[in-house]
């Protein structure tokens, strides 16, 4: 009995507190389960560890540049030193680090009841896009650690898991009417964290546009597509805001050693680029590994289930309307972010992939009822969305990790903000 | 052991679902391949034998020493095998007894 307790204490201790080795350990079983060679599942284990571990780092860049470059930003808009040196010490990194390992077994849980709730409901969708699987997990530790520093990794799990699961079934349902209208079929379904913005382009499409003035009968300039190389396009425009803020903010605002002020104001746009690039590496390797093994065994439970799946897979419907939508998001984005620091209120950082996914799915849905002027609109919505979402929610996340709120869809923000009171107001309730 | 790429924008989402398709296809054929889900850029720089993309990310792929084909939907398998088809048999992989 003794030896029982033992290891499980040393489980406890040194796979499940360490969230490289348990993300490792559930890989490892699901490749077990889909009887992968040992070599490939000895590979796949160590790839998913790795990868975790090159996130967390990915996260650090990411912090450690926006910790460098908006303080350039909030002195150009006379906002000196006032909400950024709150977060100090305080890092998505670090999050990850410390419970990782929580978000993993949401994220796996969480899927398991999705995969139940489509097994015995009319919901039959299967929510496969593996990286939202992550962050949305992720965001839902960080809301709950926000209300409750001290929850038990217990009641961190289960209320995660049961949010997320129910999420991921309803979100792919909900957007399904307009999935058919663009796909014409009905076998895939949505599966991103834009849905919420996607689905009001395609409701409100109709009121601005008509569908037969359609996106794809016009022709964009091709030096547009330079933007589909989201690492360039990210380093770039973050560049191009930072050396623009660093000229107004002048040459003492910029604390670059030696370095002239313009050069280093240049090359943190690149670093946050470069933390963008790695972190999407570890969370790709994680995934690679785990979720095929995910979809082998909801295919098995769900005969007939639906796959609902990451945004890009309508893109080639309708191309134009991807670029449309993105354009438009961004430039009221951008206008967002002058007028928001102009009045002194905040400081907002243009989320290029943010910017980019979610704004090429609502020029898609926006277009399937309004056509071109649908499209914009779709655009327009999601970069208000955006603006205003990170203004707000970045104090929501000020004691676990604020970048998440800065990285994030519109999905995320809307989860953010019902459940942070809503999980307050029930542990209140109940002497939490 | 030939290698395949799957490319997408960023390499997580759809790459990877292309991939897992693929996989299934390469299955169906009786096809032993390494399968790797990428951004397009990286996959532009790898060492593979053919890189699999969507239309719009061709141009970005393209320029390595991989072979770069379109599939237009991600989703259907009798597209992903056809262009599988074609390059195995090109390569001298695959024979076509049934005349597909």
């Amino acid at each position: 009995m003794e030896t029982v307790l033992r290891i499980t204490q040393f489980i406890a201790d040194n796979i499940f507190s360490q969230p490289a080795l348990l993300i490792g350990m559930i890989a490892m079983i699901g490749l077990i389960i889909q009887r992968k060679s040992s070599s490939d599942v000895i590979s796949g284990t160590v790839k998913t560890i790795v990868g975790f571990l090159i996130l967390t780092k990915g996260s650090d860049i990411v912090v450690d540049a926006l910790l460098k470059f908006t303080p350039i930003l909030q002195t150009a808009f006379g906002m000196e030193g006032s909400l950024f040196d709150a977060f100090a010490g305080v890092g998505l990194g670090e999050l990850i680090a410390n419970y990782g390992g929580v978000a993993a077994l949401i994220m796996t849980f969480g899927f398991l009841l999705n995969v139940l709730i489509a097994r015995f409901t009319k919901a039959k969708y299967i929510y496969l896009t593996g990286h939202l699987l992550w962050w949305i997990a992720l965001v839902l530790v960080a809301v709950q650690l926000e209300v409750n520093p001290e929850a038990s990794t217990l009641s961190l799990v289960v209320v995660g898991s049961v949010i997320a699961g129910v999420y991921w079934t309803l979100q792919p349902a909900f957007t399904q009417k307009f999935m058919r209208l663009i796909t014409g079929s009905d076998e895939v379904a949505f599966g991103h964290t834009s849905a919420s913005t996607a689905w009001l382009s395609g409701v409100l499409g109709k009121f601005v546009g008509k569908p037969e003035n359609s996106t794809e009968d016009i022709e964009l300039p091709k030096w547009l597509s330079f933007f589909r190389d989201v690492t360039v396009a990210t380093a770039v425009t973050i560049g191009i805001v930072v050396v623009i803020a660093a000229l107004v903010a002048g040459p003492e605002a910029v604390d670059s050693g030696s370095l002239n002020y313009v050069v280093f104001a240049i090359l943190q746009g690149f670093v946050f680029a470069v933390g963008i690039a790695v972190l999407l590496m570890g969370v790709r390797m994680i995934l690679g590994e785990i979720v095929p093994a995910f979809r082998g065994i909801a295919m098995k439970i769900v005969p007939g289930a639906k796959p609902a799946l990451d945004a890009p897979i309508i893109f080639d419907y309708a191309p134009t309307a991807v670029l449309i939508g993105f354009l438009s998001a961004f430039v009221v984005f951008m206008i967002c972010m002058v007028i928001f620091g102009a009045i002194g209120w905040t400081v907002i950082v243009p989320p290029m992939i943010m910017l980019f996914f979610p704004g090429g799915a609502c020029g898609v849905f926006g277009n399937a009822t309004g056509g071109v002027k649908g499209a914009v609109l779709g655009g327009v919505i999601l970069g208000l969305f955006l603006a205003f979402g990170q203004a707000i929610t970045v104090p929501m996340l000020q004691n676990t990790a604020p970048a998440l709120a800065q990285l994030a869809d519109p999905d995320w923000y809307i989860i953010i903000w019902i459940f942070k009171p809503l999980i307050g107001l029930v542990s209140g309730l109940f002497g939490g | 052991m030939i290698e395949i790429i799957t490319a997408c924008g960023v390499g997580m989402g759809t790459s990877l679902l292309l991939r897992m398709y693929t996989e299934d296809v390469l299955e169906i054929l009786g096809i032993e391949a390494r399968v790797q889900a990428l951004d397009a850029s990286q996959a532009r720089g790898s060492r593979a034998d053919l890189i699999l993309t969507s239309p719009a990310l061709v141009d970005v792929c393209s320029g390595g020493k991989a072979e770069v084909k379109a599939i237009k939907s991600f989703i259907n398998k009798d597209e992903i095998r056809a262009v599988l088809v074609e390059f195995l048999t090109s390569k001298g992989l695959y024979e076509n007894s049934n005349n597909e």
